[in-house]
Protein backbone atom coordinates (compact mmCIF):
# COMPACT_ATOMS: atom_id res chain seq x y z
CA UNK A 1 0.00 0.00 0.00
CA UNK A 2 1.56 3.13 -1.08
CA UNK A 3 1.10 6.56 1.70
CA UNK A 4 -0.11 9.07 0.22
CA UNK A 5 2.87 11.13 1.19
CA UNK A 6 5.10 8.58 -1.01
CA UNK A 7 2.39 9.09 -3.53
CA UNK A 8 2.94 12.59 -3.68
CA UNK A 9 6.52 11.73 -3.98
CA UNK A 10 6.71 9.93 -6.85
CA UNK A 11 4.66 11.98 -8.39
CA UNK A 12 6.57 15.29 -7.84
CA UNK A 13 9.53 12.90 -9.27
CA UNK A 14 7.85 12.11 -12.14
CA UNK A 15 6.87 15.53 -13.27
CA UNK A 16 10.50 16.63 -12.70
CA UNK A 17 11.99 16.02 -15.83
CA UNK A 18 10.98 18.23 -19.34
CA UNK A 19 12.19 20.07 -21.34
CA UNK A 20 14.36 23.09 -20.64
CA UNK A 21 13.56 25.59 -23.09
CA UNK A 22 11.44 26.57 -25.26
CA UNK A 23 12.63 26.62 -28.93
CA UNK A 24 13.49 29.96 -31.10
CA UNK A 25 11.08 28.49 -33.29
CA UNK A 26 8.06 28.73 -31.51
CA UNK A 27 8.97 32.47 -30.09
CA UNK A 28 9.28 33.62 -33.77
CA UNK A 29 6.46 32.00 -35.16
CA UNK A 30 4.22 33.35 -32.40
CA UNK A 31 5.79 36.79 -33.10
CA UNK A 32 4.73 36.47 -36.52
CA UNK A 33 0.94 36.25 -35.51
CA UNK A 34 0.96 39.11 -33.24
CA UNK A 35 0.34 42.06 -36.23
CA UNK A 36 -2.01 40.56 -38.11
CA UNK A 37 -3.80 39.35 -34.26
CA UNK A 38 -7.02 41.27 -33.74
CA UNK A 39 -7.29 42.38 -30.23
CA UNK A 40 -10.35 42.04 -28.05
CA UNK A 41 -11.28 46.01 -26.67
CA UNK A 42 -11.06 45.89 -23.02
CA UNK A 43 -14.93 47.28 -22.72
CA UNK A 44 -15.44 43.86 -24.38
CA UNK A 45 -14.80 42.26 -20.54
CA UNK A 46 -17.79 43.81 -19.13
CA UNK A 47 -19.91 42.12 -21.73
CA UNK A 48 -18.84 39.24 -20.29
CA UNK A 49 -18.80 39.49 -16.62
CA UNK A 50 -18.28 35.75 -15.98
CA UNK A 51 -15.04 36.07 -16.99
CA UNK A 52 -14.13 39.19 -14.65
CA UNK A 53 -12.30 38.17 -11.80
CA UNK A 54 -12.80 41.54 -9.96
CA UNK A 55 -16.45 40.71 -9.26
CA UNK A 56 -17.58 38.81 -6.75
CA UNK A 57 -19.09 35.68 -7.94
CA UNK A 58 -22.81 36.62 -7.10
CA UNK A 59 -22.22 39.66 -8.69
CA UNK A 60 -21.00 37.80 -12.06
CA UNK A 61 -24.31 35.29 -11.46
CA UNK A 62 -26.38 38.17 -11.33
CA UNK A 63 -25.59 39.97 -14.29
CA UNK A 64 -24.68 37.17 -16.16
CA UNK A 65 -28.29 36.15 -15.84
CA UNK A 66 -29.74 39.32 -15.74
CA UNK A 67 -28.00 39.46 -19.46
CA UNK A 68 -29.72 36.24 -20.46
CA UNK A 69 -32.96 37.25 -19.39
CA UNK A 70 -32.86 40.45 -21.63
CA UNK A 71 -31.65 38.35 -24.39
CA UNK A 72 -34.94 36.34 -23.93
CA UNK A 73 -37.16 39.51 -23.46
CA UNK A 74 -35.61 40.86 -26.72
CA UNK A 75 -36.56 37.48 -28.67
CA UNK A 76 -39.81 37.43 -27.11
CA UNK A 77 -40.17 41.22 -28.64
CA UNK A 78 -39.19 40.37 -32.41
CA UNK A 79 -36.59 42.65 -31.85
CA UNK A 80 -34.16 39.86 -33.14
CA UNK A 81 -36.70 36.80 -34.41
CA UNK A 82 -38.92 39.86 -36.82
CA UNK A 83 -39.20 38.54 -40.10
CA UNK A 84 -39.75 41.73 -42.29
CA UNK A 85 -37.28 42.14 -44.20
CA UNK A 86 -35.73 38.42 -44.19
CA UNK A 87 -35.46 38.14 -47.97
CA UNK A 88 -33.36 41.45 -48.62
CA UNK A 89 -30.55 40.23 -45.82
CA UNK A 90 -30.23 36.88 -47.63
CA UNK A 91 -26.81 35.66 -48.96
CA UNK A 92 -26.54 35.97 -52.66
CA UNK A 93 -25.29 32.23 -52.66
CA UNK A 94 -28.02 31.17 -50.88
CA UNK A 95 -30.30 32.18 -54.16
CA UNK A 96 -31.49 29.12 -55.79
CA UNK A 97 -29.45 28.38 -58.84
CA UNK A 98 -30.85 30.04 -62.10
CA UNK A 99 -30.59 28.03 -65.86
CA UNK A 100 -29.77 31.36 -67.46
CA UNK A 101 -27.93 35.10 -65.92
CA UNK A 102 -30.65 37.46 -66.00
CA UNK A 103 -30.04 40.57 -68.03
CA UNK A 104 -28.67 42.64 -64.65
CA UNK A 105 -26.38 39.19 -63.49
CA UNK A 106 -25.46 38.00 -66.65
CA UNK A 107 -23.41 34.09 -66.31
CA UNK A 108 -20.06 34.26 -67.10
CA UNK A 109 -19.38 33.45 -70.43
CA UNK A 110 -17.48 30.13 -70.19
CA UNK A 111 -20.13 28.80 -68.37
CA UNK A 112 -23.06 29.87 -70.76
CA UNK A 113 -20.58 27.93 -73.64
CA UNK A 114 -20.24 24.58 -71.56
CA UNK A 115 -23.06 21.94 -70.80
CA UNK A 116 -24.91 22.96 -67.95
CA UNK A 117 -23.65 19.45 -65.75
CA UNK A 118 -20.34 19.43 -64.89
CA UNK A 119 -17.43 17.70 -66.80
CA UNK A 120 -17.68 15.17 -63.52
CA UNK A 121 -20.79 16.02 -61.50
CA UNK A 122 -21.22 15.73 -58.21
CA UNK A 123 -23.90 13.75 -57.71
CA UNK A 124 -23.79 14.15 -53.48
CA UNK A 125 -24.62 18.11 -54.47
CA UNK A 126 -26.37 18.49 -57.00
CA UNK A 127 -28.37 21.56 -56.36
CA UNK A 128 -24.29 22.99 -56.52
CA UNK A 129 -23.11 21.03 -59.50
CA UNK A 130 -20.00 21.81 -60.82
CA UNK A 131 -18.80 24.62 -62.95
CA UNK A 132 -15.94 24.08 -65.74
CA UNK A 133 -13.78 26.78 -65.33
CA UNK A 134 -12.70 27.41 -68.55
CA UNK A 135 -11.77 26.03 -71.77
CA UNK A 136 -11.09 29.16 -73.07
CA UNK A 137 -7.21 29.59 -72.49
CA UNK A 138 -4.91 31.16 -74.83
CA UNK A 139 -3.55 28.98 -77.26
CA UNK A 140 -2.95 30.45 -79.83
CA UNK A 141 -1.05 29.15 -82.36
CA UNK A 142 -3.27 25.69 -82.10
CA UNK A 143 -1.06 23.88 -79.60
CA UNK A 144 -2.89 22.83 -76.26
CA UNK A 145 -1.20 23.79 -73.48
CA UNK A 146 -0.23 21.77 -71.07
CA UNK A 147 -0.39 23.00 -67.29
CA UNK A 148 1.43 22.49 -64.54
CA UNK A 149 0.48 22.69 -60.61
CA UNK A 150 -2.58 24.89 -59.76
CA UNK A 151 -1.73 27.77 -57.19
CA UNK A 152 -4.20 29.87 -55.66
CA UNK A 153 -2.62 33.70 -54.86
CA UNK A 154 -3.39 35.52 -51.69
CA UNK A 155 -5.86 37.36 -54.05
CA UNK A 156 -7.94 34.63 -55.14
CA UNK A 157 -6.25 34.04 -58.41
CA UNK A 158 -5.37 30.80 -60.01
CA UNK A 159 -1.47 30.42 -61.22
CA UNK A 160 -0.65 27.61 -63.26
CA UNK A 161 2.84 27.40 -65.17
CA UNK A 162 2.48 26.82 -68.95
CA UNK A 163 5.07 24.65 -71.06
CA UNK A 164 5.38 26.35 -74.10
CA UNK A 165 6.19 29.53 -72.92
CA UNK A 166 7.43 28.73 -69.01
CA UNK A 167 5.42 30.77 -67.60
CA UNK A 168 2.74 31.20 -65.44
CA UNK A 169 -1.31 31.47 -66.76
CA UNK A 170 -2.83 33.67 -64.28
CA UNK A 171 -6.16 33.51 -64.24
CA UNK A 172 -9.45 35.39 -62.02
CA UNK A 173 -11.71 32.77 -59.96
CA UNK A 174 -14.10 32.90 -62.81
CA UNK A 175 -11.50 31.15 -65.29
CA UNK A 176 -11.08 34.41 -67.33
CA UNK A 177 -7.32 34.66 -68.64
CA UNK A 178 -5.46 37.90 -66.47
CA UNK A 179 -2.16 37.58 -67.46
CA UNK A 180 0.91 35.85 -68.64
CA UNK A 181 3.60 36.48 -66.63
CA UNK A 182 7.35 34.79 -65.75
CA UNK A 183 10.93 36.87 -66.44
CA UNK A 184 11.14 36.96 -70.33
CA UNK A 185 13.34 34.65 -72.89
CA UNK A 186 17.16 35.57 -72.32
CA UNK A 187 16.25 37.09 -68.75
CA UNK A 188 18.65 34.92 -66.25
CA UNK A 189 15.69 33.93 -63.87
CA UNK A 190 13.70 33.16 -67.13
CA UNK A 191 11.95 29.26 -65.96
CA UNK A 192 12.32 26.48 -67.56
CA UNK A 193 9.08 24.16 -67.01
CA UNK A 194 10.04 21.66 -69.64
CA UNK A 195 12.76 18.64 -69.49
CA UNK A 196 14.05 17.35 -72.52
CA UNK A 197 12.42 14.30 -72.24
CA UNK A 198 8.67 16.26 -72.83
CA UNK A 199 7.55 16.18 -69.36
CA UNK A 200 6.09 19.19 -68.03
CA UNK A 201 5.91 21.14 -64.71
CA UNK A 202 6.38 24.00 -63.07
CA UNK A 203 4.90 25.22 -58.95
CA UNK A 204 4.50 28.50 -57.28
CA UNK A 205 3.81 28.98 -53.68
CA UNK A 206 2.77 32.10 -51.84
CA UNK A 207 3.30 33.80 -48.31
CA UNK A 208 0.25 35.38 -47.06
CA UNK A 209 1.81 39.02 -47.97
CA UNK A 210 1.93 37.35 -51.30
CA UNK A 211 5.38 36.96 -51.77
CA UNK A 212 6.02 33.37 -53.58
CA UNK A 213 8.52 30.91 -54.37
CA UNK A 214 8.62 29.56 -58.03
CA UNK A 215 9.67 25.87 -58.80
CA UNK A 216 11.61 26.53 -61.92
CA UNK A 217 11.15 22.47 -62.87
CA UNK A 218 14.18 22.35 -66.21
CA UNK A 219 16.09 24.62 -63.68
CA UNK A 220 16.24 22.60 -60.87
CA UNK A 221 15.82 25.72 -58.91
CA UNK A 222 14.05 27.68 -56.76
CA UNK A 223 13.21 31.26 -57.15
CA UNK A 224 12.51 34.13 -55.12
CA UNK A 225 10.01 37.41 -55.70
CA UNK A 226 8.38 39.45 -53.88
CA UNK A 227 4.58 40.62 -53.68
CA UNK A 228 5.53 42.99 -56.92
CA UNK A 229 7.31 40.06 -58.17
CA UNK A 230 10.78 41.67 -58.00
CA UNK A 231 13.35 38.93 -58.10
CA UNK A 232 15.05 37.80 -54.14
CA UNK A 233 17.58 35.19 -55.08
CA UNK A 234 17.28 31.89 -55.99
CA UNK A 235 19.02 28.56 -54.95
CA UNK A 236 19.51 25.04 -56.00
CA UNK A 237 20.69 23.24 -59.20
CA UNK A 238 20.70 19.05 -59.99
CA UNK A 239 22.44 16.94 -57.63
CA UNK A 240 22.05 14.62 -54.55
CA UNK A 241 23.33 16.94 -52.20
CA UNK A 242 21.95 18.97 -49.90
CA UNK A 243 20.24 21.73 -51.51
CA UNK A 244 19.76 20.09 -54.59
CA UNK A 245 17.34 18.10 -56.58
CA UNK A 246 16.97 15.53 -59.32
CA UNK A 247 13.48 15.96 -59.69
CA UNK A 248 11.68 18.48 -57.98
CA UNK A 249 8.37 18.23 -58.30
CA UNK A 250 6.17 20.57 -55.98
CA UNK A 251 6.64 23.58 -53.52
CA UNK A 252 5.04 24.51 -50.48
CA UNK A 253 5.52 27.43 -47.59
CA UNK A 254 4.47 27.69 -44.30
CA UNK A 255 3.42 30.73 -42.47
CA UNK A 256 6.76 31.26 -40.99
CA UNK A 257 8.49 31.31 -44.38
CA UNK A 258 9.77 27.89 -44.64
CA UNK A 259 10.40 26.66 -47.77
CA UNK A 260 9.46 22.83 -48.60
CA UNK A 261 10.08 20.71 -51.70
CA UNK A 262 9.43 17.45 -53.17
CA UNK A 263 11.83 15.86 -54.82
CA UNK A 264 9.76 12.18 -56.92
CA UNK A 265 13.22 10.51 -57.17
CA UNK A 266 15.50 11.09 -54.24
CA UNK A 267 12.01 10.48 -53.33
CA UNK A 268 12.21 13.32 -49.55
CA UNK A 269 11.22 16.78 -48.84
CA UNK A 270 14.04 19.21 -48.09
CA UNK A 271 13.03 22.52 -45.89
CA UNK A 272 14.63 25.48 -46.46
CA UNK A 273 14.39 29.05 -45.30
CA UNK A 274 12.69 31.66 -46.84
CA UNK A 275 15.50 32.71 -48.47
CA UNK A 276 17.05 29.12 -49.26
CA UNK A 277 19.23 27.48 -46.34
CA UNK A 278 18.94 24.11 -45.79
CA UNK A 279 17.22 23.14 -42.62
CA UNK A 280 16.52 19.55 -43.05
CA UNK A 281 15.09 16.42 -45.32
CA UNK A 282 11.37 15.04 -44.30
CA UNK A 283 10.30 11.71 -45.11
CA UNK A 284 13.53 10.71 -46.55
CA UNK A 285 13.17 8.20 -48.78
CA UNK A 286 9.56 8.22 -48.12
CA UNK A 287 7.94 11.41 -49.95
CA UNK A 288 5.96 11.47 -52.73
CA UNK A 289 6.08 13.86 -55.83
CA UNK A 290 3.49 16.06 -54.09
CA UNK A 291 2.90 17.78 -50.85
CA UNK A 292 0.95 20.29 -49.02
CA UNK A 293 1.68 22.10 -45.38
CA UNK A 294 -0.66 23.84 -43.35
CA UNK A 295 -0.46 27.26 -41.36
CA UNK A 296 1.26 25.26 -38.34
CA UNK A 297 4.17 23.40 -40.52
CA UNK A 298 2.14 20.19 -40.28
CA UNK A 299 3.56 18.04 -44.29
CA UNK A 300 1.54 15.68 -45.92
CA UNK A 301 2.83 14.00 -48.94
CA UNK A 302 0.88 11.08 -50.94
CA UNK A 303 3.19 8.03 -50.83
CA UNK A 304 2.70 5.98 -47.76
CA UNK A 305 5.91 4.70 -45.93
CA UNK A 306 6.22 1.69 -47.80
CA UNK A 307 6.15 2.78 -51.21
CA UNK A 308 2.18 2.36 -51.53
CA UNK A 309 0.03 5.46 -52.51
CA UNK A 310 -1.24 7.01 -49.48
CA UNK A 311 -1.58 9.98 -47.35
CA UNK A 312 1.31 10.67 -44.80
CA UNK A 313 1.88 13.13 -42.71
CA UNK A 314 4.63 14.65 -40.80
CA UNK A 315 4.75 17.16 -37.90
CA UNK A 316 7.00 19.79 -38.49
CA UNK A 317 10.49 19.02 -37.25
CA UNK A 318 10.06 15.67 -39.85
CA UNK A 319 9.13 13.23 -37.15
CA UNK A 320 6.83 10.67 -39.02
CA UNK A 321 3.03 11.47 -37.41
CA UNK A 322 0.64 8.82 -39.35
CA UNK A 323 -0.63 7.41 -42.72
CA UNK A 324 -4.14 7.05 -44.41
CA UNK A 325 -4.64 3.98 -47.01
CA UNK A 326 -7.36 5.07 -48.71
CA UNK A 327 -7.68 2.68 -51.91
CA UNK A 328 -11.27 2.74 -52.07
CA UNK A 329 -11.07 6.63 -52.10
CA UNK A 330 -8.86 7.29 -54.16
CA UNK A 331 -6.35 4.82 -55.97
CA UNK A 332 -3.56 7.51 -56.56
CA UNK A 333 -3.55 10.43 -54.98
CA UNK A 334 -1.64 12.91 -56.34
CA UNK A 335 -2.20 16.58 -55.65
CA UNK A 336 -2.77 17.99 -52.35
CA UNK A 337 -3.59 21.26 -50.91
CA UNK A 338 -4.95 22.97 -47.85
CA UNK A 339 -7.53 25.44 -47.70
CA UNK A 340 -7.44 28.22 -45.01
CA UNK A 341 -9.33 26.63 -42.61
CA UNK A 342 -6.60 23.95 -42.42
CA UNK A 343 -8.53 21.48 -44.21
CA UNK A 344 -7.00 19.05 -46.23
CA UNK A 345 -8.03 18.00 -49.95
CA UNK A 346 -6.21 15.20 -52.36
CA UNK A 347 -7.22 14.60 -55.21
CA UNK A 348 -5.83 11.55 -58.11
CA UNK A 349 -6.80 8.99 -60.61
CA UNK A 350 -7.74 5.78 -60.76
CA UNK A 351 -5.63 2.73 -61.76
CA UNK A 352 -6.10 2.79 -64.98
CA UNK A 353 -5.41 7.12 -65.04
CA UNK A 354 -9.05 7.64 -64.76
CA UNK A 355 -10.48 10.54 -62.61
CA UNK A 356 -10.90 9.55 -59.22
CA UNK A 357 -12.39 11.83 -56.55
CA UNK A 358 -12.04 14.71 -54.81
CA UNK A 359 -11.44 13.74 -50.96
CA UNK A 360 -11.88 16.98 -48.30
CA UNK A 361 -10.88 15.84 -44.79
CA UNK A 362 -12.05 18.64 -42.17
CA UNK A 363 -9.33 19.94 -39.83
CA UNK A 364 -8.19 18.03 -37.53
CA UNK A 365 -7.88 15.28 -39.72
CA UNK A 366 -10.13 12.08 -38.42
CA UNK A 367 -13.19 14.25 -37.70
CA UNK A 368 -15.09 13.99 -40.92
CA UNK A 369 -14.32 13.50 -44.77
CA UNK A 370 -16.15 14.58 -48.11
CA UNK A 371 -15.96 12.80 -51.25
CA UNK A 372 -16.87 13.90 -54.47
CA UNK A 373 -16.53 12.12 -57.90
CA UNK A 374 -14.23 15.22 -58.78
CA UNK A 375 -10.63 13.31 -59.47
CA UNK A 376 -7.37 14.52 -61.34
CA UNK A 377 -3.96 15.56 -61.09
CA UNK A 378 -3.63 18.58 -59.33
CA UNK A 379 -5.69 20.62 -57.36
CA UNK A 380 -5.68 24.40 -55.63
CA UNK A 381 -8.51 25.77 -53.33
CA UNK A 382 -9.85 28.64 -52.24
CA UNK A 383 -9.07 30.16 -48.81
CA UNK A 384 -12.48 29.85 -47.84
CA UNK A 385 -12.34 26.22 -49.01
CA UNK A 386 -16.05 26.80 -51.18
CA UNK A 387 -14.10 25.88 -54.87
CA UNK A 388 -12.15 23.68 -55.94
CA UNK A 389 -9.72 24.02 -59.08
CA UNK A 390 -8.69 20.63 -60.49
CA UNK A 391 -5.90 20.30 -63.26
CA UNK A 392 -7.07 17.27 -65.12
CA UNK A 393 -6.12 14.18 -66.62
CA UNK A 394 -5.09 15.56 -69.95
CA UNK A 395 -3.12 18.52 -67.88
CA UNK A 396 -4.37 20.72 -70.47
CA UNK A 397 -7.32 22.33 -68.62
CA UNK A 398 -8.72 22.89 -65.34
CA UNK A 399 -12.44 22.61 -63.91
CA UNK A 400 -14.38 24.58 -60.90
CA UNK A 401 -16.00 22.65 -58.39
CA UNK A 402 -17.63 24.62 -56.30
CA UNK A 403 -18.20 22.72 -53.18
CA UNK A 404 -19.99 23.19 -49.90
CA UNK A 405 -17.93 25.47 -47.41
CA UNK A 406 -16.88 23.03 -44.58
CA UNK B 1 7.25 39.18 -13.86
CA UNK B 2 7.70 42.90 -15.17
CA UNK B 3 4.91 44.46 -14.41
CA UNK B 4 5.73 47.90 -16.61
CA UNK B 5 6.50 45.02 -19.45
CA UNK B 6 3.12 43.99 -18.85
CA UNK B 7 1.34 46.97 -18.73
CA UNK B 8 3.24 48.16 -21.83
CA UNK B 9 2.04 45.16 -23.62
CA UNK B 10 -1.45 45.73 -22.54
CA UNK B 11 -1.19 49.51 -24.25
CA UNK B 12 -0.15 47.89 -27.50
CA UNK B 13 3.52 47.44 -27.61
CA UNK B 14 4.80 44.27 -29.40
CA UNK B 15 8.48 44.23 -27.98
CA UNK B 16 7.25 44.73 -24.46
CA UNK B 17 5.18 41.44 -25.30
CA UNK B 18 7.77 40.22 -26.92
CA UNK B 19 10.46 40.18 -24.05
CA UNK B 20 7.39 38.72 -21.89
CA UNK B 21 7.15 35.65 -23.98
CA UNK B 22 11.46 35.48 -23.84
CA UNK B 23 10.90 35.26 -20.20
CA UNK B 24 7.75 33.15 -19.74
CA UNK B 25 8.26 30.58 -22.52
CA UNK B 26 10.29 27.98 -20.90
CA UNK B 27 7.85 28.07 -17.90
CA UNK B 28 5.35 27.47 -20.27
CA UNK B 29 6.72 25.12 -22.45
CA UNK B 30 7.34 23.03 -19.00
CA UNK B 31 3.52 23.01 -18.12
CA UNK B 32 2.13 22.22 -21.14
CA UNK B 33 4.53 19.53 -21.95
CA UNK B 34 4.03 18.11 -18.30
CA UNK B 35 0.13 18.04 -19.44
CA UNK B 36 0.59 16.79 -23.05
CA UNK B 37 3.66 14.61 -22.70
CA UNK B 38 4.57 15.44 -25.88
CA UNK B 39 6.96 18.29 -26.92
CA UNK B 40 5.41 19.13 -30.02
CA UNK B 41 1.68 19.19 -28.67
CA UNK B 42 3.32 21.55 -26.01
CA UNK B 43 4.90 23.20 -28.61
CA UNK B 44 1.99 23.85 -30.20
CA UNK B 45 -0.16 24.89 -26.95
CA UNK B 46 2.59 27.70 -25.90
CA UNK B 47 2.44 28.98 -29.44
CA UNK B 48 -1.52 29.06 -29.94
CA UNK B 49 -1.71 30.47 -25.71
CA UNK B 50 0.99 33.02 -26.60
CA UNK B 51 -0.94 34.81 -29.83
CA UNK B 52 -4.39 34.31 -27.68
CA UNK B 53 -3.06 36.19 -24.64
CA UNK B 54 -1.79 39.06 -26.68
CA UNK B 55 -5.18 39.17 -28.65
CA UNK B 56 -6.84 38.90 -24.86
CA UNK B 57 -4.27 41.13 -23.45
CA UNK B 58 -6.60 44.45 -23.34
CA UNK B 59 -9.24 42.61 -20.80
CA UNK B 60 -6.78 42.73 -18.36
CA UNK B 61 -7.29 44.65 -15.34
CA UNK B 62 -4.66 43.83 -12.65
CA UNK B 63 -1.22 43.56 -14.36
CA UNK B 64 0.28 41.94 -11.36
CA UNK B 65 -2.41 38.81 -12.09
CA UNK B 66 -0.52 38.24 -15.45
CA UNK B 67 1.30 35.47 -14.61
CA UNK B 68 -1.62 33.42 -13.42
CA UNK B 69 -3.74 34.35 -16.12
CA UNK B 70 -1.03 33.53 -18.93
CA UNK B 71 -1.26 29.95 -17.02
CA UNK B 72 -4.82 29.89 -17.29
CA UNK B 73 -4.93 30.50 -21.37
CA UNK B 74 -2.04 27.65 -21.87
CA UNK B 75 -4.04 25.39 -19.73
CA UNK B 76 -6.76 26.00 -22.25
CA UNK B 77 -4.51 25.51 -25.37
CA UNK B 78 -3.77 22.32 -23.99
CA UNK B 79 -7.05 21.31 -23.48
CA UNK B 80 -7.85 21.95 -27.80
CA UNK B 81 -4.61 20.43 -28.33
CA UNK B 82 -5.72 17.15 -26.75
CA UNK B 83 -8.52 17.13 -28.01
CA UNK B 84 -7.64 17.90 -31.39
CA UNK B 85 -4.36 15.32 -30.95
CA UNK B 86 -7.09 12.55 -29.87
CA UNK B 87 -9.24 13.10 -32.67
CA UNK B 88 -6.43 12.57 -35.16
CA UNK B 89 -5.27 9.80 -33.77
CA UNK B 90 -8.62 8.51 -33.73
CA UNK B 91 -8.60 8.23 -37.70
CA UNK B 92 -5.11 7.86 -38.28
CA UNK B 93 -3.82 4.37 -38.61
CA UNK B 94 0.02 4.69 -37.95
CA UNK B 95 1.51 2.30 -39.93
CA UNK B 96 5.18 0.62 -39.43
CA UNK B 97 7.98 2.62 -40.55
CA UNK B 98 11.70 2.35 -40.36
CA UNK B 99 12.83 5.68 -39.66
CA UNK B 100 13.96 6.50 -35.71
CA UNK B 101 11.59 8.17 -34.15
CA UNK B 102 12.88 11.79 -32.64
CA UNK B 103 9.67 13.41 -31.30
CA UNK B 104 9.91 12.14 -27.63
CA UNK B 105 13.50 11.48 -25.93
CA UNK B 106 11.14 10.52 -22.77
CA UNK B 107 9.45 7.85 -24.49
CA UNK B 108 11.70 5.41 -23.27
CA UNK B 109 11.91 5.85 -19.96
CA UNK B 110 8.12 6.94 -19.77
CA UNK B 111 8.02 2.67 -21.16
CA UNK B 112 10.00 1.85 -17.88
CA UNK B 113 7.94 4.21 -15.48
CA UNK B 114 4.69 2.99 -14.31
CA UNK B 115 3.28 6.37 -13.09
CA UNK B 116 3.54 7.47 -17.09
CA UNK B 117 0.72 4.92 -17.72
CA UNK B 118 -1.62 5.72 -15.37
CA UNK B 119 -0.83 9.93 -15.89
CA UNK B 120 -1.21 9.25 -19.93
CA UNK B 121 -4.85 7.64 -18.66
CA UNK B 122 -6.41 10.79 -16.37
CA UNK B 123 -8.40 13.18 -18.89
CA UNK B 124 -7.08 16.51 -19.38
CA UNK B 125 -8.14 18.64 -17.30
CA UNK B 126 -7.44 16.18 -14.17
CA UNK B 127 -3.83 16.21 -15.29
CA UNK B 128 -3.50 20.25 -15.23
CA UNK B 129 -4.27 20.11 -11.43
CA UNK B 130 -2.07 17.44 -11.14
CA UNK B 131 0.27 19.35 -12.51
CA UNK B 132 -0.62 23.27 -11.19
CA UNK B 133 -0.50 21.53 -7.71
CA UNK B 134 2.62 19.09 -8.04
CA UNK B 135 4.59 21.06 -10.41
CA UNK B 136 3.92 24.32 -9.55
CA UNK B 137 3.48 23.75 -6.07
CA UNK B 138 0.62 25.54 -6.36
CA UNK B 139 -2.83 25.66 -3.42
CA UNK B 140 -5.99 24.17 -4.22
CA UNK B 141 -7.66 27.87 -4.40
CA UNK B 142 -5.09 29.42 -5.92
CA UNK B 143 -5.58 26.69 -8.46
CA UNK B 144 -8.94 27.68 -8.65
CA UNK B 145 -8.45 31.30 -8.89
CA UNK B 146 -6.05 30.85 -11.57
CA UNK B 147 -8.38 28.24 -13.67
CA UNK B 148 -11.51 30.28 -12.58
CA UNK B 149 -13.09 26.96 -11.42
CA UNK B 150 -14.98 26.45 -8.39
CA UNK B 151 -12.70 25.43 -5.07
CA UNK B 152 -14.62 21.94 -5.14
CA UNK B 153 -14.11 21.16 -8.97
CA UNK B 154 -10.50 21.53 -8.35
CA UNK B 155 -10.78 19.32 -4.89
CA UNK B 156 -12.58 16.77 -6.98
CA UNK B 157 -10.73 16.94 -10.31
CA UNK B 158 -7.27 15.98 -7.72
CA UNK B 159 -9.01 13.71 -6.01
CA UNK B 160 -10.20 11.69 -8.64
CA UNK B 161 -6.75 12.14 -10.46
CA UNK B 162 -4.79 10.97 -7.24
CA UNK B 163 -6.72 7.98 -7.18
CA UNK B 164 -6.00 6.77 -10.32
CA UNK B 165 -2.65 7.14 -10.49
CA UNK B 166 -2.77 4.85 -6.79
CA UNK B 167 -4.81 2.48 -9.18
CA UNK B 168 -2.06 2.60 -11.83
CA UNK B 169 1.08 2.14 -9.41
CA UNK B 170 -0.76 -0.78 -7.14
CA UNK B 171 -1.87 -2.38 -10.33
CA UNK B 172 1.06 -2.68 -11.80
CA UNK B 173 2.53 -3.74 -8.46
CA UNK B 174 0.01 -6.76 -8.48
CA UNK B 175 0.86 -7.55 -11.91
CA UNK B 176 4.62 -7.85 -10.76
CA UNK B 177 3.93 -9.83 -7.82
CA UNK B 178 1.40 -12.32 -9.83
CA UNK B 179 4.35 -12.55 -12.85
CA UNK B 180 6.92 -13.67 -9.95
CA UNK B 181 8.08 -17.11 -10.29
CA UNK B 182 6.94 -19.13 -6.53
Amino acid sequence: MTTDSDLDRQIQEYLQSGPAELSDRVLWAARAQLSTTHRRRARLAWLTPWRNLEMSQSTRLLLTAGGALALVVAIGAGILGGTGNRDAGQHPSASPPTSSGSPSNPAPSAASSEPQSSVFPIPTYPAQSAVPLTATWDTSGGAATKLGLPEMAPDGRIWASSCPESAFRILTPAGKLAETWGPPAGDPHHFNFSMPNGECNGAVAFAPDGGFWVLDFGNFRVVRFDRDRKYLGSWGRFGSGQGEFAHPNDIAVDTVGSVFVADDVRHEIQVFTSDGVYVRSVAAGHAGPFLSTNAEGWVDTDLLPDGRPGLTEYKPDGTYQGGIDMPDLIPKPLGITHDGHGNLYVVGLTLIDAPSTLVRFIAPPGGKQDVWNAGGIAVAVSSAGDAAYVLQASGETIAKYVIPAP
Amino acid sequence: MDVLLVERAIAGDEEAYAGLMAMAGDRLLAIAYRILRDLHRAEDAVQVALVNAWRDLPTLRDPDRFEAWLTRILVRACYVEADRSRRWNANMRVLPIDIPSTSDPMSTVADRDRLDRGFRRLPTDQRAIVVLHHYLGWSQPEIARALELPIGTVKSRLFYATRALRAAIEADDRATSAERPA
